[in-house]
């Protein structure tokens, strides 16, 4: 006798199977030899859950996520995108091994570079120019001069990745001049769209709380485009490269 | 249907944290996850019911699941030094990528719904039948969407 699938007895103990099927998934899990224990594990398994965390503070939670993707209603703001990238592109490059430091007049606004490997050399691209899926993409942050930067990236089916620092706990400061981060992407075509945000501040940046607010936008696709990072700081600016994908 | 979160969440918010465990190997993003899953919950409040909530759940589970698993991989190519122990330490290198270049190729222009069926049935181990209980559909049309997946697959590999 085979194992029961977990999904059915998952939806056998919510009452969620018509009836027929319990009643098939029940007379199976009686024929094998520890089907009782296994409903038997899944109620203390619930219960551990329910103590360890709380249904009150998943409510929070999950409350405080919402109201964070409500705030962000899609509106114009001054100066929100860098004058290097597009207000809306269709382009994404990426790709550079090394690059060299570059001058930048202090106060200038922070930006993102994007670059694609072709034939083994860093191609500098335009705004407006269009990737195909399997492209390879890597970012370079231009710094303005203030502290601390993170790069993350969202898309249409809901997904967001932090690629600068590389880790959760990375540190953000940020040195005037250019960074490329220390690794390249290849475009997959899973997606109507990639928007790359770099948000800088004066003062240290969380990578957690900055993907958090990323993968909240990323849940509207009404807004994911274009709605800010909802993120705290006394001077954050946030600048945002969006692009489509062209499939092969 | 206006939704207590607090009291779906008693009510089903185990299955969902196991089903993100079973599907992440991971903890902390299993419980990041269900939290999204809630928060989906809360933004569709106005077109649910109560009844099939569970089934909702799950299925919903296992598409954000999906959608981790997906950035996860999307995760920058480690250069140089990282990649060379990575090719040094895969016996079946070829295979490994060209397997994860397939399946991305399989999956990419695929809906999340058919994404979520081809987990339930080809990971799971349900049939058919069993899909189209846990999803809602139709038996045929989860035949019709798992067929599709197939000679999609089929295709791709004999394209290569």
């Amino acid at each position: 006798m085979t194992r029961v699938p977990d999904p059915l007895v998952e939806l056998l103990r919510q009452g969620a199977l018509d009836p027929p099927t319990a009643a098939q998934v029940r007379a199976r899990l009686a024929a094998t030899p520890d089907g009782a224990a296994r409903l038997a594990a899944l109620d203390d398994d619930d219960r551990a859950i329910l103590a360890a965390l709380p249904p009150g503070r998943f409510a929070e939670e999950v409350h405080r996520r919402s109201r964070a993707v409500a705030v962000t209603a899609p509106k114009k703001r001054a100066g929100w995108l860098a004058a290097a990238a597009a207000a809306t592109c269709a382009a994404l490059l990426v790709v550079v091994i090394d690059t060299p430091p570059a001058e930048r007049a202090k106060g200038s606004a922070p930006t993102l570079v994007l670059h694609r490997l072709v034939d083994g050399a860093p191609e500098s691209l335009p705004p407006g120019t269009t990737l195909a899926a399997g492209d390879l993409v890597q970012l370079s942050v231009v710094a303005d001069g203030r502290g601390f930067g993170v790069v993350v990236s969202l898309d249409g089916e809901g997904a967001a990745s932090l690629h600068r620092p590389s880790a959760l706990d990375g540190d953000t400061a940020l040195a005037p001049g250019v960074h490329p981060t220390d690794h390249a992407w290849e475009i997959d075509d899973a997606a109507a769209f990639e928007r790359f945000v770099l948000v800088v501040d004066d003062a240290p940046l969380d990578p957690r709380a900055v993907l958090a607010a990323a993968k909240a936008i990323a849940q509207n696709p009404l807004t994911a485009r274009e709605a800010p990072l909802a993120i705290e700081g006394k001077r954050i600016t946030q600048t945002s490269i969006v692009f489509t994908k062209e499939p092969r | 249907m206006s939704v207590d979160i607090a009291e779906l969440y008693r009510r089903h918010g185990p299955m969902v944290l196991r089903r993100c465990r079973r599907l992440l190997a991971d903890d902390e993003a299993a419980i990041d996850v269900a939290h999204d899953v809630f928060v989906k919950v809360l933004r569709r409040e106005a077109l649910l019911e109560e009844k099939g909530m569970a089934s909702y759940l799950y299925t919903a589970a296992t598409r954000e699941c999906l959608n981790t698993i997906r950035a996860r991989n999307r995760a920058p190519r480690p250069t140089e030094d990282a990649v060379l122990h990575e090719i040094a330490s895969r016996d079946d290198l070829a295979a490994w990528t060209g397997a994860r270049a397939l399946l991305a190729r399989v999956f990419a222009s695929e809906q999340p719904s058919t994404r979520v069926m081809a987990v339930l049935h080809h990971v799971d181990g349900l049939t058919y039948e069993e899909v189209a209980a846990v999803v809602g559909l139709s038996v045929s049309g989860v035949r019709k969407r798992l067929r599709v997946l197939a000679a999609r697959a089929h295709d791709v590999v004999e394209g290569t």
